[in-house]
């Protein structure tokens, strides 16, 4: 099943995931964060992109993935979007391609728990099952 | 005032447009209830934009159309063919107006008149219609010949608030590469260059300031128009009303500015016109004669919150809901169970006033529903907080989108932060030097921060957020709420700068101590604190003022009303014994018997005219109560209330003076003037007796009166008749002493014989 649209193949902790190419503004380098002390674990802080500020969600964290060390967490890359008039960056490992690619929903049965119920769907990639991410939801369960 | 006649007309402009469909489709459909809550809402506006821009014959249309409309949606007339159209006749001529009042045209009075009168008739379709198309044809000629020669009329154009936000990243990006291009530059030293880069700089530093000001504007825009419309509006009702006025500084988007500026102006109006009290009640409440109505603006977290104070009577919640059952007796099961906020909010629904007439200046009890609405649409809230007697508080909240705030850049907690200038009282340094300044103090947990023998309360952000690294408090910031102060440890101050602020998100503000974020110059973004939460997340607990006041209010020393006497002296009575002061009626004072006497809903009181000239000229009494007894007495006018001052000095003739300040003033013996009165109540009772008692008191009634009786024809139980009349031949049924009288002259008592009626029924009083 082919819906003719674009997908972010990305990795964060060793994992695959996809984003929607049409949900994502654009991609940067992070740079260096400002803490928002006080706020959950899963916000690493407030990054200016250019002239606009973009909250920074330390996907590692969300998704429960080990970190792949270094101060700024695993993540350097992050994925730019805009939901409900604020901006955020989802920092991941790397970033490898855009492809179009058949996504099919997760399989019957399947425990999606904690930042993993942000699963909207699963693809196959190289050798590994690349797992859609809805953006959005992503964002709601860094908050909660 | 210039700008502000601008905006009326640009957004009269629209709102008509946006009207149009509404118009036609009431038009085809007259009960439908939406568009004509639409309808009624565009002309109230235009009503109350009038007001204040003194601009009468708008204003005479859109009163007189509001009245009609105000009629339907009670439900007291009917949308007929011939109502509907002298509405939308009205609205046509509006828009007629406003086009005139742009090109600075005079337009004739035309069939204003007319149209007004047709509204009000409703009725006689034929002879009405024939006026309103004849008006329109009229009025259109003049500008349209005389358009090319109008003066020109300020130009503007609307735009969409996403282009301007594109416009203001834009330069926003503009400013931090400028910023990194004078730093790379700053090294090379080619003195050409660094002046066209200081060019480069002003030029966008000044366009930086434009954009911005395209979007955002100063609170005072609002508030600057409302001196001069309280000031007003409390002389067209005759009270007086100080207005006072605070954070004007705070600069916010002009969307919302807009948005609140027709609900604040509504606001006002109905503080003045509703809720502060007539001068004369307000002296009597024991408040200062003149209303105070405040009016004030701040930031609070991610909201900005206008609060409209004023002390006047509060709504009366039991009167609003008599109002709404009044209309909907059906709602009564339902309403009675609700709670007193719950009723209190029956204010804002749709047609609703607590006002039985509406007036020139706020119309009826009023619109609240149409302030409700405006600030929902900007995603805002309103809150009553109503005491009976005591005043009422508005606070409307709305969410901060963008603003711009002074703002102190601090450090704490390892990180830069911003605190609003606003709330920063003083920054007080930790310097072993000036030890005596600043001490911090801790025990256990808590901290308290002594700052020049002032004790209050510390907060430092690591133990609050429970971070690992503890503070080095170099300094703290004096931190000033509503409710009380603290002191915020800080290791250090940066700058302070002027900056945007834009809500962070969700995940941040659900920390409750932010109240959004802001990117300075040097493009790393800064996190503003929200002082209020950080307190509230401490868990800080001020002593609330308002409680300490009620306790003041129960010590009360004895008070005294002071008052213009008659005769020009100010004296002083004991505000207990004054149980209301009232304003006359022409005519309402006349004399009967040897008495003046001041007739008010069929009850006649007494009037003690010991100083006046001429009592039919009384215009204001005070009502004085005496253990059931009444008295008038005549003033001038009250002036205020005072403490009686506790030690009176005897006056000449045995009156009471005190010193009220320097001022020896009389203050009146209550008795003294009740013991001059007619007692009505102790008067000797004289029962008239038996089948021709009806006929005794046409013809007797005065001279037994006039013998210091009270006349009855029926004992009333618990009461002692002291003498009854009856006729010869029903004397022996008749209780007590009896005083016969006989039909003809010669024989006993004569019922004629006024003299010895008077002699006999003194003999008995006696």
């Amino acid at each position: 099943m082919s819906d003719g649209r674009l997908h972010l193949v990305a990795h964060v902790g060793g994992r695959g995931i996809l984003f929607d190419a049409s949900e994502v503004d654009s991609v940067v380098d992070l740079p260096a964060v400002v803490p928002a002390p006080g706020a959950p674990a899963t916000i690493r802080g407030l990054a200016a992109l250019r002239s606009r500020v973009a909250t920074v969600i330390e996907t590692h964290r969300v998704l429960g993935l080990p970190c792949g060390g270094g101060e700024q967490g695993g993540g350097t890359r992050g994925v730019v979007t805009m939901i409900d008039g604020h901006l955020y960056a989802v920092a991941v490992d790397t970033l490898e391609d855009v492809a179009e690619l058949a996504v099919c929903p997760a399989p019957a049965g399947m425990a999606l728990e904690g930042g993993w119920a942000a699963v909207c769907g699963v693809a196959e990639g190289d050798d590994e099952t690349l797992m859609m991410l809805d953006l959005r939801r992503l964002v709601e369960l860094a908050g909660d | 005032m210039d700008d502000l006649l601008q905006e009326f007309i640009a957004e009269t402009r629209e709102t008509l447009e946006a009207l149009s469909g509404e118009i036609v489709g009431w038009e085809r459909d007259p009960t439908d209830r939406a568009r004509l809550d639409a309808i009624f809402r565009f002309v109230h506006t235009i009503k109350g934009s009038c007001g204040f821009l003194d601009l009468p014959r708008l204003a005479r249309l859109s009163h007189a159309a509001e009245d009609v409309l105000s009629a339907v949606r009670a439900g007291e007339r009917q949308p007929d063919a011939a109502t509907v159209s002298a509405i939308l006749a009205i609205i046509d001529r509006i828009g007629e107006l406003v086009e005139a009042i742009n090109s600075g045209e005079s337009l004739d009075d035309g069939d204003e008149a007319g149209l007004i009168a047709m509204l009000e008739r409703g009725a006689e379709p034929a002879a009405a219609i024939a006026p309103a198309e004849a008006a329109p044809a009229h009025a259109f000629t003049a500008p349209a010949s005389a358009a090319p020669a109008s003066r020109g009329a300020k130009r503007s154009v609307r735009l969409s608030v996403d282009l301007l936000d594109r416009m203001m990243s834009g330069v926003s990006d503009m400013v931090l590469a400028r910023n990194q291009v004078a730093r790379q530059l700053r090294d090379t030293g080619d003195p050409q260059l660094e002046a066209t880069l200081e060019r480069l700089s002003m030029t966008v530093a000044e366009l930086r300031d434009t954009v911005t000001r395209t979007r955002m504007q100063r609170i005072d825009a609002l508030f600057q128009s409302l001196p001069r419309m309280a000031r007003d509006t409390a002389a067209a009702v005759g009270k007086s009303v100080s207005l006072e006025i605070e954070g004007g500084d705070v600069e916010l988007d002009r969307e919302m500015i807009e948005m609140l500026r027709d609900p604040l102006a509504h606001m006002v109006r109905n503080a003045i016109d509703h809720g502060i009290e007539a001068r004369a009640d307000r002296v009597f409440a024991g408040k200062p004669a003149q209303g105070t109505l405040r009016i004030a603006a701040r930031q609070a977290g991610n909201l900005i919150v206008i609060e409209i104070v004023d002390d006047g009577q509060g709504i009366d919640v039991d009167r609003l809901v008599e109002k709404v059952l009044r209309a909907r007796p059906d709602r009564a099961a339902e309403i009675n169970g609700w709670s007193e906020a719950r009723k209190l909010d029956l204010i804002f629904e749709a047609g609703l006033s607590t006002r039985d007439e509406a007036s020139e200046i706020s119309g009826r009890g009023v619109g609240m529903d149409v302030v409700k609405a405006n600030v929902e649409q900007i995603g805002g809230r309103i809150a009553l907080k109503n005491t009976r007697g005591r005043g009422l508080a508005v606070t409307i909240e709305v969410p901060l989108t963008l603003a711009i705030l002074n703002a102190v850049i601090v450090e704490a907690a390892g990180t830069r932060f911003a605190l609003s200038r606003q709330v920063v009282e003083e920054i007080v340094a930790v310097d072993a030097r000036t030890s005596g300044a600043l001490r911090i103090e801790r025990f256990g947990a808590n901290a308290m921060a002594v700052v020049r023998g002032r004790r209050m309360p510390m907060i430092d952000l690591p133990t609050l957020l429970g971070l690992h690294v503890p503070e080095t408090v170099a300094m703290v910031a004096i931190v000033t709420l509503r409710e009380g102060v603290f002191a915020l440890a800080l290791s250090g101050v940066v700058e302070t700068q002027e900056l945007v602020v834009k809500p962070a998100a969700p995940a941040v503000m659900s920390t409750g101590i932010y109240a959004g974020q802001m990117l300075p110059d040097d493009g790393v973004p800064i996190l503003l604190l929200d002082v209020a939460g950080i307190a509230q997340r401490a868990g800080l607990q001020f002593e609330r003022r308002e409680m300490r006041h009620e306790e003041e209010a129960a010590v009360e020393a004895p008070r005294a009303l002071l008052f213009r006497d008659t005769d020009g002296c100010r004296r002083m009575i004991a505000a207990e014994a004054v149980s209301r002061i009232e304003r006359v009626a022409p005519g309402a004072v006349t004399r009967a018997g040897d008495h003046w006497w001041v007739t008010r809903e069929a009850a006649a009181v007494p009037l003690w005219i010991g100083r006046v000239d001429d009592p039919s000229r009384v215009g204001t009494i005070l009502r004085l109560q005496l253990d059931g007894r009444e008295l008038g007495y005549p003033v001038v006018e009250a002036c205020e209330i005072v403490d009686l001052p506790a030690d009176p000095v005897e006056g000449p003739e045995g009156t009471t003076v005190v010193m009220l300040g320097d001022e020896p003033t009389e203050l009146l013996d209550i008795l003294a003037l009740f013991d001059g009165e007619v007692r009505p109540a102790s008067r000797p009772l004289c029962l008239l007796h038996g089948s021709e008692s009806g006929w005794m008191e046409a013809f007797l009634r005065p001279t037994i009166e006039a013998a210091g009786y009270q006349v009855v024809r029926q004992a009333q139980p618990g009461t002692t008749i002291t003498v009854a009349l009856a006729m010869e031949e029903e004397a022996s049924g008749a209780p007590g002493r009896v005083i016969c009288l006989s039909r003809r002259a010669g024989a006993g008592i004569y019922r004629g014989d006024r003299a010895a009626l008077v002699a006999a029924l003194q003999e008995y009083r006696a």
